[in-house]
């Protein structure tokens, strides 16, 4: 055995052993839970599936995840593609006002938007001035969106960003010169090379929000409740830690398939990026 | 009484390894495994207690009413703990680790109904915890003493019903004569009482709770209700901002938001859910003896007074009321006139079935 | 050959930048004509404004004065993807994602030409450039000479009107270079496209060219035939920037006009210029080294000592230092009957008339 192949599972080893310790144990430990506390069989799940509450409640969290996933990439990509194309001044503008709530606290960030968007908040107030009538904007599903979206955002924005500032600037210019008017170049030529960087966001930002429900549950009304906020409940307040488990590992399981699905969908080759420059042999 | 699920002879070996993973990563202090006995004083002098709190200002009133003035009388060291885990679960916790992360703290009453049902609760020292200042009758339970309490009321805006707002909770759905957007908190025990009494159940009669006819009386105002309340601060924020005019509210913040916040909330007593809070020490606590002198502090008429007129939670101790200046005494959930026309909640009903209703209540909700 | 003598033509091409310290010309009143299917380069050093100007050709850049003309037609407001010119960037830009023949095949399908027509034009481009048997590789597969000769078929695929470069070859190793330059000639003859080369090797302007534009400042310093901007610089950027030149200081002396004298460090010796001489005027006179006669002490008009003596295999270079302290470096072609001069050794040396030109 040659150095080179020794050294590779040495090198990867210890943050092997971290995560046994520290992800692999408790899950396995957790998905063990739920076939054993209070008894052991499947009584945990059968519950779960047969009060429809579960199922509404994680179709619920599916679909909003989505939907915040879909507004984020739609918001997030041209603001990435602003940040990645154009230097200084513009760059770190969409980069601050990017990163800048970001570092805020969540909590604040979500009172914040309580206020703007309550009855008597600007919004409301703006248009009622002009003589529309203001729909309600928060403790529905709207509010639910707009602040998790206003929550993930940087998330998508900084994936795509990454990838797109290593997108070769002449590639573009490249498509024009060959006859591509400017939204086909983009859809030929630029989309493709940043497809990990939505990847990437895509699914950071769907398997955050999934696991989310502050912010759902401050700024959405009573059907935004999310599947976390019911595990967390069957954790800290009804102590029912094996049907506890059984709901996440039931969410586990649900991601999991969404993501094979994705996978296949847009191929493995969308999750990694095809290197830098052209290599020069 | 006790039914319950064998959830205590489930604490095995396993679920130890597997609790002690879960929580080692980041619980401070080695402080003894299965830690029996107190150790309150010893060789280090006057000692130290670990308190469970909830932060924020609930946090800071504790400190001035109860835990500096503690200090300097006892010279026993306050530790204030962070949680928003306050319940029965957290105490499970300790008692299968042999963690403790606090010595004494205050739980809901279900939640002490839990802890008791269990065995996790020391029995309280009534010579440390002594009866002159206080109203035992009120306060002195087996293994726990209640300090503050709490209502849930009903409250409306004077500002918006100027002729008088909802006196019950059948004028709550009356959207006809009270119309405007609701408030009540994401909680099974207001909303399903609340719903029990405004189809004209009486008190004595609500419990065991008849769901059935519960959910079916909220589904009238379904719609009506704009906001599902998560915590105190968000109910003070919503009736602030109009966002809700009329409906329910936890008994000492709808105080607070008259008398601090200055917005015209006006309490309907009449029909309130009074719970009391309890200070329980968990089983094998370590600074036990000096978590029971804190508590005999704590539940004592000044402190509890000072307590109540920082924080708008009514005191349990009828002695304290008088130390109470008389505009925040008036919206005190436990002033005499108050109390007169509230009942209290069935804690034992709650502590068994709690799990199922907010099951079958959640379902209703987001249908 | 050679069709329509302006089948391009830059009349007062002009790009201004606006900044904090002023106004920068990249490219200032640059006007020239290439015939159809001509070679011609932009030769000059970095910042001179070549790249800009091709740019400009392609639409990528937008002038700020000036017209660009093509077949008779202005295309300024053409947008770049309907003006029909090929352009081979520095980095080749070649889609990652795509294969060769699917990179080849890009601006036909964006033509909307069928299939089968697309099969047969891509073959017959990658098999012009040699790599018909590469055609399902992908460009990150491709060694860099590889990569440029399938961005070079990606733009000539479609029969542009124009083939612009810009600097193709610079981030190749010289051997692979010089093939690739023939190639690149070679390709250009057979299809006869018109071809604008930016470059910054003087030897590849020079090879490949029928014509070369040398630039400086934004501005076309001279345009002619390698021939005519090495022998004869129009003036002393063109003359120092092409090749190397001794600039040897001399003063007039009256001579009839057809053959003007100058003395140069005692010596006489004559010279060529384009405009009249007075006596006594100080001038510069520009010689290449391959001009200069070196010969033993006495026989040459100028006498000199050989400060260095450098031996380059094909060529010796001696530099001279004359009497004035001027240095002249002579090369001397290292033929077998040429004869050698050692360090420190006295020599003597003159050039033709016609080889020394003054310039200013």
């Amino acid at each position: 055995m040659t150095r080179g192949r020794l050294a590779t599972p040495l090198l990867v080893a210890p943050a092997l052993a971290f995560l046994a310790v520290v992800l692999f144990y408790p899950l396995a430990r957790t998905v063990e839970q739920s076939f054993t506390d209070p008894t052991t069989g499947l009584e945990n799940y059968r519950h779960l599936f047969a009060s429809g509450v579960y199922v509404r409640v994680l179709l619920t969290t599916l679909l909003v995840s989505g939907l915040v996933t879909g507004i984020c990439l739609l918001l997030g990509y041209p603001l990435a593609y602003t940040a990645a194309t154009r230097g200084g001044g513009v760059r770190a503008l969409v980069l601050a006002a990017v990163m800048i709530p970001f570092w805020t606290s969540l909590l604040v960030r979500t009172y914040a938007w309580q206020v703007i968007l309550g009855r008597e908040g600007p919004i409301a107030s703006l248009l009622d001035a002009v003589g529309v009538a203001a729909p309600q904007l928060l403790y529905n599903r709207i509010g639910a969106v707009v602040g998790m979206v206003y929550v993930m955002l940087p998330f998508m924005v900084l994936s795509l960003y990454a990838v797109m500032r290593d997108v070769d600037p002449s590639l573009l210019r490249a498509a024009r010169s060959l006859g591509a008017p400017a939204g086909r170049a983009f859809r030929h030529v630029y989309l493709p090379q940043t497809l990990p960087g939505v990847t990437g966001g895509v699914l950071l930002v769907f398997v955050i929000s999934i696991g989310f429900y502050v912010t759902p549950a401050l700024l959405g009304g009573r059907k935004e409740v999310f599947i976390a906020e019911l595990i967390q409940m069957n954790v800290t307040e009804t102590v029912q830690w094996g049907f506890a488990s059984a709901l996440g590992v039931v969410l586990l399981l649900v991601t999991l398939a969404l993501l094979a699905a994705y996978d296949r969908l847009l191929g493995a080759e969308s999750m990694f990026a095809a290197g830098r420059r052209e290599g020069r042999a | 009484m006790s039914h319950h699920t064998p959830h205590d002879r489930r604490v095995s070996r396993r679920e130890t390894l597997q609790l002690g993973g879960a929580l080692a990563l980041g619980l401070t202090g080695l402080a003894g495994c299965g830690g029996g006995g107190s150790s309150g004083g010893g060789s280090k002098g006057p000692g130290v207690v670990r308190v469970g709190t909830w932060g924020g200002d609930y946090t800071a009133a504790q400190r001035k009413a109860y835990f500096a003035p503690f200090e300097a009388q006892t010279g026993i060291k306050v530790e204030t703990v962070e949680s928003a885990n306050l319940n029965a679960a957290a105490i499970k916790a300790f008692e299968a680790t042999g963690n403790f992360q606090w010595d004494v703290t205050d739980i809901a009453a279900g939640e002490y109904q839990t802890a008791v049902d269990h065995g996790w609760l020391e029995s309280i020292d009534y010579d440390v915890v002594k009866a002159g200042d206080k109203t035992p009758e009120r306060q002195f339970k087996q293994y726990g003493v209640c300090a503050e309490s709490i209502s849930d009321v009903i409250v409306y805006r004077s500002d918006v019903f100027r002729s008088g707002g909802p006196r019950s909770w059948a004028d709550v759905w009356d959207t006809g004569a009270f119309p405007g957007p609701r408030l009540l908190w994401k909680n099974p025990y207001p909303a399903l009482e609340g719903a029990l009494l405004a189809d004209g159940v009486a008190p004595q009669d609500l419990y065991p709770l008849d769901l059935d006819r519960a959910l079916k009386r909220l589904d009238a105002i379904k719609d009506d209700v704009a906001v599902w309340f998560e915590s105190g601060s968000q109910s003070q924020q919503v009736i602030a901002n109009k966002n809700a005019v009329l409906g329910s509210m936890w008994s000492g913040r709808a105080a607070q938001s008259r008398l601090v916040d200055k917005v015209p909330v006006e309490i309907s007593w009449n029909q309130g859910i009074y719970t009391p809070s309890i200070y329980v020490v968990p089983k094998g606590a370590p600074n036990a003896v000096n978590a029971m002198k804190l508590i005999d502090f704590m539940a004592g008429a000044k402190p509890l007074a000072r307590f109540a007129e920082l924080t708008f939670y009514g005191p349990t101790n009828l002695k304290s009321l008088p130390h109470i200046d008389p505009a925040t005494r008036k919206l005190m959930n436990t002033d005499e006139a108050n109390l007169s026309v509230q009942f209290e909640r069935d804690h034992a009903y709650w502590a068994r079935n709690l799990d199922a209703v907010t099951e079958r209540f959640t379902a209703w909700l987001t249908s | 050959m050679p069709g329509r003598p302006d089948y391009l033509a830059l009349r007062e091409l002009t790009k201004t930048f606006a900044h904090r310290h002023g106004t920068h010309h990249a490219v200032d009143g640059v006007s020239l004509e290439v015939a159809e299917g001509e070679f011609v380069s932009l030769l000059g050093p970095s910042g001179s404004g070549k790249t800009t100007t091709l740019m400009m050709i392609a639409g990528f850049v937008a002038p700020s004065a000036g017209a660009i003309v093509v077949d008779d037609r202005s295309i300024a407001d053409v947008p770049p993807h309907r003006r029909n010119i090929g352009v081979v960037f520095q980095s080749y830009a070649l889609f990652p994602k795509m294969t060769v023949a699917a990179n080849v095949g890009f601006p036909l399908r964006m033509r909307g030409v069928s299939r089968a027509r697309v099969k047969e034009q891509v073959t017959r481009l990658l098999t012009l450039v040699g790599l018909e048997a590469y055609a399902d590789r992908r460009p990150a597969q491709l060694s860099g000479g590889q990569q440029q000769r399938v961005a070079l078929a990606r733009a000539l695929v479609f029969d542009p009107g124009l083939l612009l470069l810009d600097e193709p070859m610079s981030a190749l190793d010289r051997k692979l270079r010089e093939q690739l330059q023939l190639e690149v000639r070679r390709i250009q003859r057979t299809l006869n496209v018109t071809t604008l080369y930016v470059t910054h090797d003087q030897d590849e302007a020079m090879l490949l060219s029928d014509r070369v534009a040398i630039m400086d400042g934004g501005r076309v310093q001279q345009l002619g035939t390698p021939r005519e901007v090495y022998t004869a610089p129009a003036n002393r950027f063109v003359a120092q920037f092409l090749g190397e030149t001794n600039v040897v200081p001399a003063t007039v002396v009256a001579g009839d006009a057809g053959s003007p004298r100058a003395t140069v460090a005692g010596g006489l010796v004559g010279f060529a210029a384009r405009r009249a001489t007075r006596a006594g005027e100080r001038v510069e006179l520009f010689v290449r080294p391959e001009q200069v006669t070196l010969a033993a002490a006495g026989e040459r008009a100028l006498a000199g000592r050989v400060a260095q003596a450098l031996y380059l295999g094909d060529t010796t270079r001696y530099r001279v230092r004359l009497g004035d302290g001027t240095l002249v470096t002579a090369a001397v072609a290292n033929r077998s009957d040429a004869p050698r001069f050692a360090a420190e050794q006295q020599v003597s040396l003159d050039w033709e008339a016609a080889s020394a030109r003054v310039l200013d």
